[in-house]
């Protein structure tokens, strides 16, 4: 059979991957105590809502662009660990949405913790708002709600592009505390330049099991500790051979095959490999289909599509 | 001319043409279908919701997991019988792909209405009660409507094959006109504003970024002083015919290395790039573990 994502190595190795983290939240499930880091930028939220709750003024919450996905409901899961500190305090928040779908999520979502914290007459169905869809309107949209509440704390977490900066200076503006975090890596050196706290990478993902300490959460977390180690180790050995295979391992013949004359060995000028020949990159790169053999049949009716022009 | 791949390509049970009677119909039909789901799940017994949750999005995830994880035949083509089981069942995967997306898309517009909904009931609420800045409120009430108005009259005339040609032939028709007007007149316009405005954002978080506080900052500001000069054209050649002054390109090796296109290529290929790359290597796992415990159901919502 010849089929075209023949890279099963790379799917076999995400299944690796897969299998550290589920093992792992098991392993936490079972009662097995596991460590984590402390992270500043969390460290700092009690600080920012505690500064808001003095002053008055709202805690705005900007998952950026982020859609009702992974890195969307991973946002709203930190807001509403934020959201719970607020509601304890009588803090007024503001949760601005990009996604109509991200936003009816959310909206439950904050409600559900009202509720949790025995205070659902403080949940103000206005303070969860969908703004719009395109990206610069957003901008201009949150950088207005900043300005005319002048908010005291900004928590930017989730897929922020070109428009981070536009919401972080704004913030910066009115003497906001920031902590932020951006899963595009291009605008993580904006939001380190503008705001006070930010979380790099995969801390963002580490953020609700910091946060809440949840058996699963921090199984996952150590699952991907393991998964990043894995990674590591896998380009370490490939970069040493393949650094060995370069230099050392030689192709000095290859087949020549004429028109008209049988195919022979030929000597070829020794020569270092190119990158993909090298063993590591074919192991994880999909082979290169060729014709199907053998061919398949058409369905009844389908050879009568062929035609000139209607 | 139409393609003939265009013209000849048959519609599912699921699409209709735009325009025709059956497309109403269907819009209808999957309406009322939403609500009489959306109504059974309501009255169904609340210990029992997060099961039927559970089952529903274990099996839209398994979909796209099998999608990834099936081998994929070679040169599919609808028009072809499979070769066997497994290029069969790639073939069933392949083929409902688009039709699995549709859904997704569909379920997101029906929740852009949602979100239509808290746009217009903040708006309109302080607009109706002239609340502080009502007239920026007004300002969107009107903007949005006079939007949806023109777009929809366009959309609508354009959508015969003889409106299409009349928005083509005609483009300052008064439908077509409007719209432009307002969506590449005003909106694109101002769109373009807001990212022009980032630029002196730039400079105002650099300078912030920039100061010398601490040896972190020091770092971070000599290194994008070497990456900023060695992009800059005047600043290269003036250095290249100082340095050339001492030895020609390849005649010495330290002074080539000093030379500052060497340095910020030399910066952003071993210090960036890994950088970058170890952030998204991290990111992409916590996506992956996320979207794990999002699957099989075992992420908590945050009233835990």
């Amino acid at each position: 059979m010849q089929y075209y994502d023949t890279g099963y190595l790379q799917i076999l190795f995400v299944v690796l991957l897969m299998a550290f983290i589920l093992f792992n939240i098991q392993r936490a499930r079972g009662g097995k105590q596991l460590f984590i880091r402390r992270i500043p930028g969390l460290s700092a939220i009690d600080e920012a809502i505690g500064r808001s709750t003095e002053m008055g003024r709202p805690v705005l919450m900007v998952p950026g662009l982020s859609g009702l996905d992974p890195v969307g409901i991973q946002a709203i899961k930190i807001f509403g660990y934020i959201t719970r500190t607020a509601a304890r305090f009588g803090t007024p928040i503001r949760l601005l949405l990009a996604n109509a779908p991200l936003y009816s999520v959310a909206t439950e979502m904050i409600r559900d913790v009202y509720q949790t914290e025995g205070v659902p007459e403080r949940f103000d169905p206005q303070s969860v708002r969908f703004v719009t869809d395109r990206q610069f309107a957003f901008a201009a949209g949150v950088a207005g709600l900043i300005y005319r509440e002048r908010v005291a704390a900004a928590f930017l977490m989730g897929d922020w592009y070109a428009e981070s900066l536009i919401v972080a200076e704004s913030a910066n503006a009115v003497g906001a505390i920031q902590v932020a975090a951006s899963t595009i890596t291009t605008q993580t050196p904006f939001l380190i330049a503008a705001c006070d706290y930010v979380m790099i990478g995969d801390e963002f993902y580490a953020a609700s099991a910091y946060l809440s300490r949840e058996p699963v959460l921090v199984g996952s977390l150590v699952g991907q500790d393991w998964s990043k180690l894995a990674i590591a180790v896998l380009i370490v050995a490939s970069s040493l051979y393949g650094s060995f295979e370069k230099r050392f391992v030689q192709q000095t013949m290859e087949w020549v095959q004429e028109p008209g004359k049988a195919g022979e060995m030929r000597p070829i000028p020794a020569r270092m490999k190119n990158n993909d020949e090298i063993l590591p990159l074919r192991f994880f790169s999909p082979r290169k289909p060729g014709p199907l053999d053998p061919p398949r049949q058409k369905k009844p009716g389908a050879e009568n599509k062929t035609g000139g022009d209607s | 001319m139409i393609p003939l791949a265009q013209a000849t390509e048959p519609l599912s049970f699921w699409q209709a043409e735009p325009g025709s009677t059956k497309m109403w119909v269907l819009i209808v039909w999957a309406v009322v279908v939403g609500f009489v789901a959306v109504a059974a799940l309501l009255r169904t017994p609340t210990r029992v919701r997060p099961m039927i949750v559970s089952a529903v999005t274990f099996l839209a995830g398994l979909y796209f997991v099998l999608h990834w994880l099936w081998p994929t035949a070679q040169d599919y083509n609808p028009d072809e019988v499979p070769r066997n089981a497994v290029e069969g069942f790639s073939f069933w995967l392949q083929g409902t792909l688009p039709s699995v997306t549709a859904f997704a898309q569909s379920l997101g517009a029906m929740l852009l209405g949602i979100g239509i909904y808290s746009l217009l009931s903040i708006h309109l609420g302080r607009l109706f009660k002239r609340q502080k800045d009502w007239f920026f409120s007004l300002v969107f009430a009107l903007s949005m409507a006079s939007m949806i108005l023109f777009g929809y009259w366009d959309w609508i005339t354009r959508l015969t094959p003889e409106g299409a040609k009349a928005a083509t032939d005609a483009p300052s028709l008064f439908p077509h006109f409007a719209k432009d007007l307002l969506f590449s007149g005003l909106f694109i316009n101002m769109d373009a504003v807001m990212f022009s405005i980032i630029a002196f954002f730039i400079f105002s978080a650099a300078y912030r970024a920039f100061r010398i506080r601490s040896t972190e900052s020091t770092i971070l500001l000599g290194t994008a002083l070497i990456v900023m000069l060695g992009l800059m054209g005047g600043v290269v050649v003036s250095q290249d015919t100082l340095l050339n002054s001492l030895a020609k390109p390849g005649e010495s090796v330290i002074v080539d290395s000093l030379r500052l296109p060497t340095i910020r290529t030399w910066i952003q290929d071993n210090l960036q790039s890994p950088s970058i790359r170890a952030m998204e290597f991290g990111l992409a796992i916590g996506g992956l573990a996320m979207a794990l415990r999002l699957w099989l159901s075992i992420e908590k919502g945050v009233s835990h």
